[in-house]
């Protein structure tokens, strides 16, 4: 047995799976953003280019395992999210309004993921950028695709690039 | 009664302030601990010291857990009831908010009567408002 294999995993201490994710973020939606129409699970991302207009929500999840928690959705979508949490309609969303909204649903949805990890791991402020290139399966540590009415969103769990703990 | 709410989410914001509002509060917003500390001094100004706020966890500037320290370091505000409202879900934080001085404790995500139910458990909503 080589000392790599005989060293425990620290990723092993994650037991966050696509189902968690999942279950964590259609909770959030029926909470506070569509408790009519739920979302529907597709199974796990497939990946695609990064594509014109795509609204990415992450929060960092810092300690021994350090992973980014994003959301991902066309900016239509983002926009429709950002109308029902502010309750406004569709055409009166700014992009403040889908920066606020879209790193919230990012935020509650990390929160919750960090819950089940070990103690000592602490959530970092979302942040919203537009995509500039697809998600990386090799990074995922988890992931799922949900249908919300005719948008579909990606959540992945990927380890964080460059592994810092702090 | 007025209610302060406090969380760096205007989105947030707004929903747990239409809850309240809903619960016949009066309701008042800040970004951030220290703004929070900041209209509270205003509201004491006025003579209007809110009987609850409602309080995030992570938010720039001063965190929730800061934020609560600082209003029980603060004997004028004893009486404010404070809630946190936060994805922070580990029993070791809820641990660490109630022993610095919060009565309550929601986790996001979270429904309306959810938030009714701890309301009324703490005295603030009465019996069949918000039912």
């Amino acid at each position: 047995m080589s000392p790599d294999s005989a060293a425990p995993s620290v990723e092993a201490d994650i037991d966050v799976d696509s189902d968690v994710l999942v279950e964590i973020t259609q909770a959030v939606w029926a909470s506070f953003v569509d408790p009519e129409v739920p979302l529907v699970d597709l199974g796990p991302c497939v990946p695609e280019p990064a594509e014109a207009g795509v609204v990415v929500g992450s929060v960092a999840i810092l300690g021994p395992v350090p992973t980014v928690l994003s959301v991902r959705l066309s900016a239509g979508a983002a926009s429709d999210v950002a109308a029902r949490m502010f309750d406004i309609d569709t055409a009166a969303v700014s992009s403040a309004d889908v920066q606020d909204a879209t790193g919230e649903i990012a935020n509650m949805i990390g929160g919750n993921v960090k819950a089940m990890l070990p103690e000592e791991h602490r959530l970092g402020l979302p942040s919203v950028t537009a995509a500039t290139v697809g998600p990386d399966p090799d990074a995922a540590l988890a992931s799922a695709t949900l249908l919300w009415g005719e948008h579909t969103l990606l959540v992945t769990l990927d380890r964080r690039p460059g592994g810092s703990s702090s | 009664m007025h209610a302060l709410v406090v969380d760096d989410s205007r989105a947030m914001r707004r929903i747990v302030a239409g809850i309240l509002r809903t619960l016949d509060f009066e309701t008042v917003e800040a970004d951030n601990g220290a703004t929070a500390l900041a209209e509270l001094e205003r509201l004491d100004g006025e003579g209007t010291v809110p009987v609850l706020a409602c309080i995030d966890w992570n938010m720039p500037v001063m965190d929730g857990l800061q934020l609560v320290t600082a209003i029980r370091a603060e004997r004028r505000w004893r009486d404010v009831t404070l809630m946190m409202v936060t994805t922070e879900s580990e029993h070791g934080q809820i641990v660490r908010a109630l022993a610095a001085g919060a009565h309550e404790y929601l986790i996001k995500p979270f429904t309306a009567d959810a938030m009714a139910d701890k309301l009324r458990y703490l005295g603030l909503v009465p019996a069949g408002v918000g039912a």
